[in-house]
């Protein structure tokens, strides 16, 4: 009987051994899939002489959005009348990069973080 | 336009050269009290080039734009520039090189363009002030020197 006994108790003590491994191993399954969902965010911040959208900070968005997706609703939220011939860009270690708008972040290049600058390119002169 | 009326749109205007703006483009105001705006624009290798904004009568007429060099004295010669934006003249109202733009006094009132009318793109957004300065901004930061 009190062999019985002993075994249970190992039994026991295995099977919460094991349960603690398990949750574990949830726990770092949940990291990895919260940081892959990360990988595949961005923050953005739009600036515009109209205001910055979002006001303060960055929006999250997909990486795979494309860009005039948010710059749609800066439009609307700055009240921004009409935007024929502007353009976005972004500073580099060399100067702005005009981003192409009706594709996504990641396939512009831009990760993480992008502060994307938002206005009229020049008219022209003569 | 009745300048209270004048001075109440270029306020709701410039309200937004913040400084945030300013440190994201690199913009330094230096003055901005109605109907003045005095700017400068800065980036890594350039020569500051500053300007100032006469908004007198702001949106009837479109700002008069005085180039000048990071001192704020008037330039005697037209920025370096692949983009025609900037005209060495001289200007036959100034006496100086300026801003040849849809959107600068200088440009409608100049012989060459007296027919191509500020009420054509007035109330646009690329017009506003904001907008009139982003577009000087981005031609001036495709030259160099």
């Amino acid at each position: 009987m009190s062999g019985e006994l002993d075994k249970a108790e190992k039994d026991l003590a295995k099977a919460e051994k094991d349960l603690e491994a398990a949750a574990t191993e949830v726990k770092e399954a949940e990291k990895e899939v919260e940081g892959a969902k990360k990988k595949e965010e961005i923050e953005v911040s739009i600036s515009t002489t109209a205001g910055f959208y979002p006001a303060e900070g960055f929006n999250t968005v997909p990486e795979k959005q494309v860009i005039e997706h948010e710059l749609h609703k800066a439009k609307h939220a700055l009240e921004i009348k009409d935007v024929n011939g502007w353009i976005a860009t972004v500073f580099t270690g060399t100067g702005k990069r005009t981003l192409d708008t009706t594709k996504s972040y990641a396939e512009n290049g831009l990760a993480e973080k992008a502060e994307i600058d938002w206005g009229p390119s020049e008219g022209g002169g003569g | 336009m009745h300048p209270a009326a004048s001075q109440a749109l270029f306020e709701d205007e410039v309200k937004h050269l913040t400084p945030a703006l300013m440190a994201r483009r690199g913009w330094i105001l230096n003055a901005l009290a109605y109907p003045v705006i005095n700017i400068s624009l800065t980036a890594r290798g350039r020569t500051t080039l500053r300007m100032t904004f006469q908004c007198n009568d702001w949106n009837d007429l479109p700002p008069s734009i005085r180039l000048e060099n990071p001192d704020g004295n008037p330039l005697q010669k037209s920025p370096a520039n692949p983009t025609s934006i900037f005209h060495q003249g001289p200007h036959q109202l100034t006496n100086l090189p300026f801003v040849c733009m849809k959107g600068a006094r200088e440009y409608h009132t100049h012989p060459s363009h007296v027919g191509d009318l500020w009420e054509s793109v007035r109330g646009q957004s690329s017009y506003t002030l904001g907008g009139i300065m982003t577009q000087i901004w981005n031609g001036w930061l495709k030259g160099s020197g």
